[in-house]
């Protein structure tokens, strides 16, 4: 076998691997019967139809959706606002002391981050609950725009600052006319990845949330207390869902956007 | 600008850093170094070195966190030696106009929540999964073969959580490299074994060593994994940590202490593995 062949099968493999477990999820939801595995017996939608009747995942769908575009709108407009500031520091350390702040959650294992941000939250006053994790979720993701906006930021023609200042636009109407314009593919990037990473974490909910759960912090809880298929088709329902989600933003990519890579600091 | 308003364009920014980035690490610190927590009101707030010291007091914490930095490095070294063929094979053998597609598909399972994927591990791995149903139905075993609830299925979780941390460094430094430096090492008689030890691998230690850092500090963070694929067996310092949270506030001190032993063990570590690897990428250059 050439070298070629070779490599290409282990990329093949790896691939097979990690999505091959996903379409187990989705084959396992079509059973009839109350097992989860295999064999799986005589099949059917009766699970779809539990899932979508369970008040549970309703609420928690609905919450966790409702996070994402508010921690993903609030983590967009500070790491803008990061990013820009960092643009226009003169000196070199400043920007290197303001971004290396910027990415500080990035570095952090998760379990650490989310016990300092219940710590943090105690600390101020915020009992746990929705706007505790959507904080949580805001501050993960800020580090993604500001270094999304830094570097697009860093691609703006000075010409257009200039041809602005000429113009006689202050600094609030260059920024509105002129800097987000050139930014918003970074900010629909930022945006996106922030949702995305949102709808998906489970260990900041779990550690800010209160009672009523995020659709993360749902599932593992009732996976630990005993398998139904009904998890399943809920789980294949989110599949389909972010899988359309995705397609959307590496569209998004083709009008410049920065990166088709998912969170990889967990 | 004028000065106010340049202040508050600086200002909001680095208040939201120091605030948001840096707050909640200096309370876990405070909360750490207390005697007693929650501090009951009118009370000046007692400070002590005990939670630090009740990790050396007890072994069994000290083997949850060893096991720990085991795993995670176990969990780094096994993502490398899968990513690193995958990352060569797309920066070399795949066309430049293919190569973001090829990367971002090998990305896609890892936009879905860890807990799905770690859900997945188990519909493949569990005595009614899909490994065992193709053993059972090959006629190799009768029973099912236990393949969930140790160290190795936690392991593959953990892999299967922070694979892309490795991935994406290694592809970088891969796909800066020059092709030429070690197309002139074949014409001087180099083989391929001798030619991937003596330059590719050396040239590219930046980015397996940013791989290696990255992947081993997400493992030791990794909490799904050991939640759902490690049973009561696989002692991890990311659940006894959380668990300390869990119902009392007076364990709070004990937690925040341990989660700065895991982040200095694991930065210790990962600073030791950083610099072990750019000595052998400067000794080749």
């Amino acid at each position: 076998m050439t070298r070629h062949r070779l490599l290409s099968l282990v990329y093949w493999a790896a691939f097979g691997s990690f999505a091959l477990p996903l379409v187990l999820i989705a084959l396992t939801s079509l059973t009839q019967g109350d097992i989860v595995g295999f064999p799986l017996g005589p099949l059917g939608l009766h699970w779809y139809r539990a899932a979508l009747s369970d008040p549970d995942y309703r609420r928690a769908f609905t919450l966790s959706v409702v996070l994402a575009l508010g921690s993903a709108s609030v983590a967009v407009v500070a790491g803008t606002w990061i990013g820009l500031a960092a643009a226009s520091l003169r000196s070199r350390w400043a920007e290197a002391a303001l971004m290396a702040g910027a990415v500080l959650p990035l570095g952090m294992p998760g379990v650490i981050h989310a016990v300092a941000l219940r710590i943090a939250i105690q600390t101020i006053g915020l009992e746990p609950g929705p706007t505790a994790i959507l904080l949580g979720h805001a501050i993960h993701a800020t580090p993604y725009a500001a270094i999304m906006v830094r570097a697009r930021r860093a691609t703006l023609p000075t010409e257009q600052l200039e041809a602005a200042q000429v113009f006689g636009a202050g600094p609030l109407a260059t920024l509105r006319l002129v800097i987000v314009p050139w930014l918003s593919p970074a900010l629909w990037g930022a945006g996106g990845l922030a949702a995305l990473t949102s709808f998906d974490d489970f260990i900041r909910s779990f550690f800010l949330g209160g009672y009523d759960p995020t659709l993360p912090v749902l599932i593992l809880g009732r996976l630990r207390s005993g398998l139904t298929p009904e998890i399943n088709a809920v789980a294949t329902l989110i599949l389909v869902v972010m899988g359309l989600a995705c397609a959307l933003v590496a569209r998004a990519r083709h009008l410049g956007v920065g990166t088709l890579t998912p969170d990889v600091a967990g | 600008m004028t000065g106010f308003r340049r202040f508050l364009f600086l200002a909001v920014p680095v208040a939201w850093v120091a605030v948001a980035h840096i707050g909640p690490l200096l309370a876990m610190a405070w909360i750490s170094l207390l005697k007693a927590f929650p501090v009951p009101p009118g009370v000046t707030p007692a400070f002590s070195l005990s939670a630090y010291a009740e990790f050396f007091r007890r072994s069994g914490y000290q083997q949850s966190l060893l096991h720990s930095l085991g795993l995670a490095l176990a969990a780094a070294a096994a993502a490398l030696l899968v990513a690193y063929p995958i990352a060569y094979y797309v920066s070399r053998h795949v066309g430049p106009t293919k190569r973001g597609r090829r990367l971002a598909l090998l990305a896609a399972p890892f936009w879905t929540s860890e807990v799905l994927r770690m859900f997945a591990l188990v519909l493949l791995m569990a005595n009614r999964g899909a490994m065992n149903a193709v053993l059972r139905s090959l006629g190799l075993t009768a029973a099912p073969v236990p393949l969930l609830y140790g160290t190795g299925a936690v392991l593959a979780g953990m892999v299967y959580t922070v694979f892309l941390s490795m991935l994406l460094p290694v592809y970088a430094a891969l796909d800066r490299l020059p092709h030429d430096v070690a197309e002139a090492a074949a014409l001087d008689g180099a083989g391929p074994w001798e030619r991937l030890w003596h330059i590719t691998l050396p040239l590219t230690s930046g980015g397996v060593a940013a791989g290696i850092v990255l992947t081993f500090l997400a493992a030791l963070g990794v909490f799904a994994a050991p939640a759902l694929l490690g049973g009561a067996g696989v002692p991890v310092f990311a659940i006894t940590i959380a668990d300390l949270f869990g119902a009392a506030s007076g364990r709070w001190p004990l937690g925040a202490a341990f989660g700065f032993i895991l982040l200095a063990a694991g930065s210790a570590i990962a600073a030791l593995l950083a610099l072990l690897l750019s000595r052998r990428g400067h000794a080749a250059e």
